[in-house]
């Protein structure tokens, strides 16, 4: 399994709306070819649910309309919603900034 | 892989220490490591790494479904991740456990082995050199409240102040059984075998003859000890027929994290130097913990700008846990995709003791100088910046993300496993890990697990015999 170039468009997004600076392509591409290469069954699959659940949240936002739907789901009042975010988030930021 | 005398399922601090004093003892022990041997690679570039290759399931083996539960899965188990806080098993807590098993676990015998093991790893103070601010900061603190705390006694042989633990020693100083004692077993004449997860036990009649692994079967001409922590003990128990998996338990544990004036940087100094003590009879313990950037940033607050600002400030923010002893135990049983499936439940009160222990953490911060506190409690402000903006009085479990590390019992001394640590109603199977402790301890397990290890391979050593 690896993540396809739309999913990798996808992360990138949504990390580049979370860290609120541009991101590099490489950088997500190698991440997720990471994960997809070495990360548990479900990891790599949930990841990849994650992802289309960003992209749909996303969807017909701009930049400032990204960062206030990412503020909203780590404050939503389901913590299912939050801890979802939260997961998303953290890989985001495992990619982004992990050096 | 050839057969033993006797096979030692794991090699993390049951695991190597069994292995060590039974090789030492002259029988012909065989290590199997479900996870693999990175004692040649002693650390990983990025948390990612680390996490994708010395964390078991990334990271994100969950308890109840969302707690993630901490351990290691390579050569050395949870002792080549761990930050190498070695604590003497507290008297009161042994004076907790049930009187049999107090009489069957002598706490002077457990003291004895515990000071063997302490010379082994070169245990002592983290040295002044290398405390770093994250470290003294919490002291500072501390000392303006006047809460009792200690400089984190670690096994280490040098550290050299590296913040890296988590992902590996790259000085090779922390003395994690990847170091210690599996070289040592393997200088004794144990043999260790890598990448081969152990699926259940092999019987003859009840007596267990070896063990069916990813790699074929293995005979065991002796015995065969389970060390493989307390998920996997219990798990490849009850997929041999052995009833086990109940009285699992954990430290669930929390984060706080404060922005100072002055530079704090989380790499530099020991990953966790100092700790807080002054409420452990109330089942809390705080300390302070460095982790990676990827990690860090991770726990900042929002998103966007807001998120960008904060985390541009990661070189000012000191990070502190607190863990909590729970107050009910839970489980390892069959998932239904086939795999254990462990809870954790979390009660009203333990959300309590975590609420105690995040206004505390708050007042600790402050104490120390922060001028921001990130208190990581959803429905709470997510930067305080003075105490009495956190006016949360009342915490339920959706509100804090959990995190648990430090894994104890599913098979306990005195109901799975008599004393001499021989699974009941079985011959020549033995379990010597975390998962035959009867609870919690409150404090770091890594000296206990290895104290009561040192003492099982005694008994196990006598049964074979």
């Amino acid at each position: 399994m690896n993540y396809s170039p739309f999913e990798q468009r996808a992360f990138a997004t949504a990390t580049a709306a979370l860290v609120a600076e541009p991101v590099d392509a490489a950088r997500v591409r190698v991440f997720l070819a990471d994960v997809a290469a070495r990360a548990p069954f479900m990891v790599r699959w949930g990841l990849r649910a994650l992802v289309w659940l960003s992209w749909l949240a996303f969807l017909g936002a701009d930049d400032a309309g990204r960062v206030r739907r990412w503020e909203r789901a780590l404050t939503h009042p389901s913590s299912t919603v939050r801890q979802l975010a939260l997961v998303v988030k953290a890989m985001a930021c495992l990619c982004h900034f992990d050096r | 892989m050839t057969d033993a005398d006797v096979i030692v399922v794991g090699t993390g601090a049951g695991g190597a220490t069994v292995a060590r004093t039974l090789a030492a003892r002259g029988l012909d022990v065989l290590m199997l490591e479900e996870g693999p041997d990175l004692r040649g690679r002693p650390s990983e570039p990025t948390a990612r790494d680390a996490m994708l290759s010395r964390f078991r399931g990334f990271g994100a083996q969950l308890a109840s479904g969302k707690i993630p539960l901490i351990q290691g899965r390579l050569v050395g188990g949870s002792t080549a991740i761990n930050s190498a806080i070695f604590w003497r098993l507290p008297e009161a807590v042994h004076a907790e456990w049930d009187p049999a098993l107090r009489a069957e676990l002598p706490y002077a015998e457990l003291m004895a082995a515990t000071d063997e093991i302490e010379r082994d790893l070169f245990v002592r103070p983290v040295a002044a050199d290398v405390m770093g601010q994250n470290n003294a900061l919490l002291r500072r603190g501390a000392e303006a409240l006047g809460l009792s705390g200690n400089v984190i006694r670690r096994a280490e042989n040098g550290c050299e102040g590296s913040g890296r633990c988590m992902v590996g020693c790259p000085n090779r100083r922390r003395q994690g059984m990847d170091v210690g004692y599996v070289p040592q077993a393997i200088a004794r004449g144990a043999r260790l075998q890598a990448d081969v997860r152990v699926d259940r036990i092999r019987w003859t009649g009840r007596r267990a003859t070896g063990v069916e692994t990813s790699a074929g079967v293995v005979h065991a001409r002796k015995g065969v000890v389970l060390s493989a922590g307390a998920i996997h003990s219990p798990w490849i128990l009850q997929r041999s027929g052995v009833r086990a998996g109940h009285g699992f338990t954990a430290h669930p544990g929390f984060s706080v994290a404060g922005l100072f004036d002055q530079p704090v940087g989380l790499l530099k100094g020991a990953t966790q130097g100092y700790e807080v003590t002054a409420l452990r009879a109330q089942g809390l313990k705080f300390e302070a913990l460095g982790l990676p950037p990827g990690l860090t940033t991770a726990r900042l607050p929002g998103a966007g700008p807001a998120f960008k600002a904060l985390a541009d400030r990661t070189g000012h923010l000191a990070s502190w846990a607190g863990l909590i002893r729970p107050e009910r135990t839970g489980a390892v049983r069959r998932s239904l995709l086939g795999g254990p499936r462990v809870s954790l439940p979390i009660t009203a009160a333990d959300c309590a003791r975590v609420l105690t222990g995040v206004k505390q953490l708050i007042a600790l911060f402050f104490a120390a100088g922060a001028t921001q506190v990130l208190p990581g409690i959803a429905g709470a402000p997510a930067v305080l910046t003075s105490p009495s903006q956190f006016a949360v009085d009342r915490l339920t479990p959706a509100q804090v993300s959990l995190v648990a590390t430090h894994l104890f019992g599913g098979a306990a001394l005195g109901s799975v496993v008599d004393a001499r640590f021989a699974v009941r109603g079985t011959e020549g199977l033995f379990v010597a890990d975390a998962s035959v402790l009867p609870g919690t301890l409150g404090v770091n397990p890594q000296g206990t697990i290895m104290a009561v290890a040192r003492v099982a391979a005694d008994r196990i050593t006598a049964a074979l015999q």
